[in-house]
């Protein structure tokens, strides 16, 4: 986007769109970065009131209260010093510079509470050391780069958004971002085409707080991820190594380090679906493997037909997705379909994409957890479940098919934390609704009088983890089934009637000869009212109860893991 | 077309988008006074984009210079 396009897209505002109130305190002249800056937002989708304040007067605006600024009461303030303009200064202690921008940040928490965006100084050499700056201890250099990391651990602290415009400009070229002309004649020291690429970076957090996020890759395939026609030239005719290859393969390099970050990656690619996966099993030089994928959608369908499917099977919003397709006409006809999916033009050189890609600030994010990191996996696995289910007549032959592996143990250290978690979240298969804390679990692991049982679940597609527990307590030759729990993500396979049989294996082992169950309805375990008269019990008063000799838990296709 | 009209004709273009005056027509004796929003901030752009569109480069002495549309077309002509 140049400046330009910013310009007409700030002036096309559409009244309808929803206002964002911002602040803008830079220590630089802010006419044009505005521009920028609400032409960026409108092209997201809104429309900025902004207040300039004066050039790098943060404390006069902020710790004043009636400054014009608080009677403005900005929603979002953006504090940005600018690197240029200090160049005359010595370089200041790069603590004392953080503290000073704390001060600031406690200031707005106290009054109004807006979202703070703090930019990040663009680490300038002045050129005084040559490259010993990088050593030298009080070089302008080592104090830029200390104040910025001392701006990222408490920013972090005080959950400030921090904008990386030192990444900015180092992506943007300091060479073609600086322009001196600026600089001198209007107090503004960037070429005017580097504003866009800034005022995104600016907004971008503040967009992500709003939950604006992107989470999934829609990958077209021919000359997209892989130089070459699939359908035209076959297997053999696609392109991934050499010279012509190498830039769709770092392509595919960037999108498996966004899948291990928990980016989940979609195939949407008008293709033969199973000639597709064969490429991604046989292609000389193929980074991305079809495990990757969470969804494979290679069909003749239309691709926006294909994104909305995509969006309700995996339960997100079609906002979440951006789709990278290397056809104009293709990527035109999900802009005007589906304006919500993000769709940036990708630019017609193969060898001009990873770059841009790189720089395009795609997928901006406010933290990050170690679900995020499972996240792709389970969703691919699921996905491949019930598609491995569609194509069984019978739920026998499928559930046979998933090839499914079970085990069995007492409750021990390593079970303790994940069984406590599972009798306090599970609330569907939950017999009697006991809960149990770690403290609680513990006890039991050495109790003589109690049978535990941790289940552990795996078919071909993937692990399921520990998803059922059992606690029995035992009296002379019988046993009571205190709390039988299993999550909702292993129902309808089995699981309990295996459950049960290892239960009846531990009683057979223990001289245990009457197994008794009791169900204690809560407001959402309805579905395992008929649990136990199901599985075989007979009722007894208000409980239920067994012969452990006698009892035959139903057909399961799960084999015991030893 | 005259060099000179072909040269305010293009002028001409990059006036109505920074002025956002879509009907603007410009004539050489136009100045900061007789066209609104030719202000400091729009003169920089117009600058940045006439720099950019004739592929020039004004030096700082003249761009002091320019306070008509007759002084760019003629800055322009001094660097062909």
């Amino acid at each position: 986007m140049t400046f330009a396009q910013t310009r007409t897209a700030a002036r096309s505002t559409n009244p309808d769109l929803p206002t964002l109130r911002v602040a803008l305190l830079a220590e630089m002249a802010t006419a044009f970065l505005t521009i920028a800056l609400r032409g960026v937002a409108a092209q997201a989708g809104w429309q900025l009131e902004i207040y300039e304040g004066a050039f790098g007067l943060f404390e006069e605006e902020v710790l004043d209260p009636n400054s014009a600024f608080h009677k403005f009461q900005p929603e979002a303030v953006i504090l940005f010093p600018e690197t240029h303009y200090r160049l005359n200064n010595k370089p200041l202690s790069s603590e004392q510079e953080v503290q000073r921008f704390r001060k600031l940040w406690h200031a707005l928490r106290d009054k109004g509470n807006p979202s703070i965006v703090q930019a990040n100084l663009v680490e300038l050499d002045d050129g005084l050391w040559g490259n010993y700056a990088a050593q030298h201890p009080d070089s302008r250099l080592t104090h830029l780069r200390r104040f910025n990391d001392e701006l990222v651990r408490q920013a972090r602290e005080e959950s400030v958004f921090l904008a990386n415009m030192n990444t900015a400009v180092a992506q943007y070229g300091l060479a073609q971002a600086y322009h001196a002309r600026m600089h001198y004649q209007s107090g503004h020291p960037y070429n005017l085409d580097f504003l866009p690429m800034l005022a995104e970076r600016l907004l971008a957090p503040l967009w992500a707080a709003k939950g604006h996020i992107h989470k999934v890759l829609a990958l077209d395939l021919d000359n997209t991820l892989w130089g070459g026609v699939l359908g035209d030239d076959g297997i053999s005719g696609l392109q991934l190594e050499g010279e012509e290859g190498r830039p769709f393969r770092d392509l595919q390099h960037w999108a498996l380090a966004l899948k291990e970050r928990g980016i989940l990656l979609l195939v949407c690619s008008r293709n033969d679906e199973q000639l597709a996966r064969k490429a991604f099993a046989s292609v000389p030089g193929m980074v991305l493997n079809a495990d990757d994928i969470s969804l494979f959608l290679a069909n003749q369908s239309y691709k926006s037909d294909n994104l909305r499917e995509a969006a309700e099977s995996l339960n997100l919003g079609l906002d979440a997705f951006v789709f990278l397709d290397d056809d104009p006409f293709e990527r035109n006809l999900i802009r005007s379909t589906l304006p919500q999916v993000m769709t940036p033009e990708l630019p017609d050189d193969p060898e001009e994409r990873p770059a841009f890609l790189r720089q395009s600030g795609l997928f901006e994010t406010l933290s990050h957890s170690t679900e995020d990191l499972a996240r792709a996996d389970s969703y691919r696995q699921e996905n491949q479940r019930q598609q491995s289910q569609a194509a069984f007549t019978s739920i026998e032959d499928y559930l046979q098919s998933l090839q499914m592996q079970a085990s069995a143990t007492a409750f021990d250290a390593a079970s303790r934390a994940r069984v406590a978690q599972l009798t306090q979240r599970t609330n569907q298969f939950n017999l009697c609704g006991r809960r149990y804390d770690e403290a609680d679990i513990k006890k039991l692991e050495s109790d003589e009088n109690y049978i535990t049982l941790a289940i552990r679940l795996k078919d071909r597609f993937g692990e399921y983890g520990l998803v059922a527990a059992i606690i029995a307590k035992v009296q002379g030759n019988s046993a009571r089934i205190e709390t039988w729990v299993m999550s909702c993500r292993a129902f309808k396979r089995g699981l309990e009637f295996f459950t049960l049989e290892r239960l009846l294996c531990c009683c057979r082992a223990r001289a245990i000869t009457t197994l008794y169950g009791e169900y204690q309805p809560t407001e959402k375990n309805l579905v395992v009212k008929d649990l136990y008269p199901d599985l075989g019990f007979t009722a007894d008063g208000t409980n239920w109860k067994i012969a452990v000799d006698s009892a035959k838990p139903p057909e399961h296709f799960i084999e015991h893991e030893q | 077309m005259s060099n000179n009209e072909a040269t305010l004709a293009q002028l001409n273009t990059i006036f109505r988008d920074v002025l956002d005056q879509p009907e603007l027509q410009i004539t050489e004796a136009d100045t900061q006074k007789t066209l609104s929003g030719w202000d400091s901030v729009a003169h920089a752009q117009l600058v940045f984009e006439i720099e950019a569109v004739f592929n020039c480069r004004f030096s700082t002495a003249q761009l002091t210079s320019l306070r008509t549309v007759g002084d760019i077309c003629q800055a322009l002509e001094s660097q062909e």
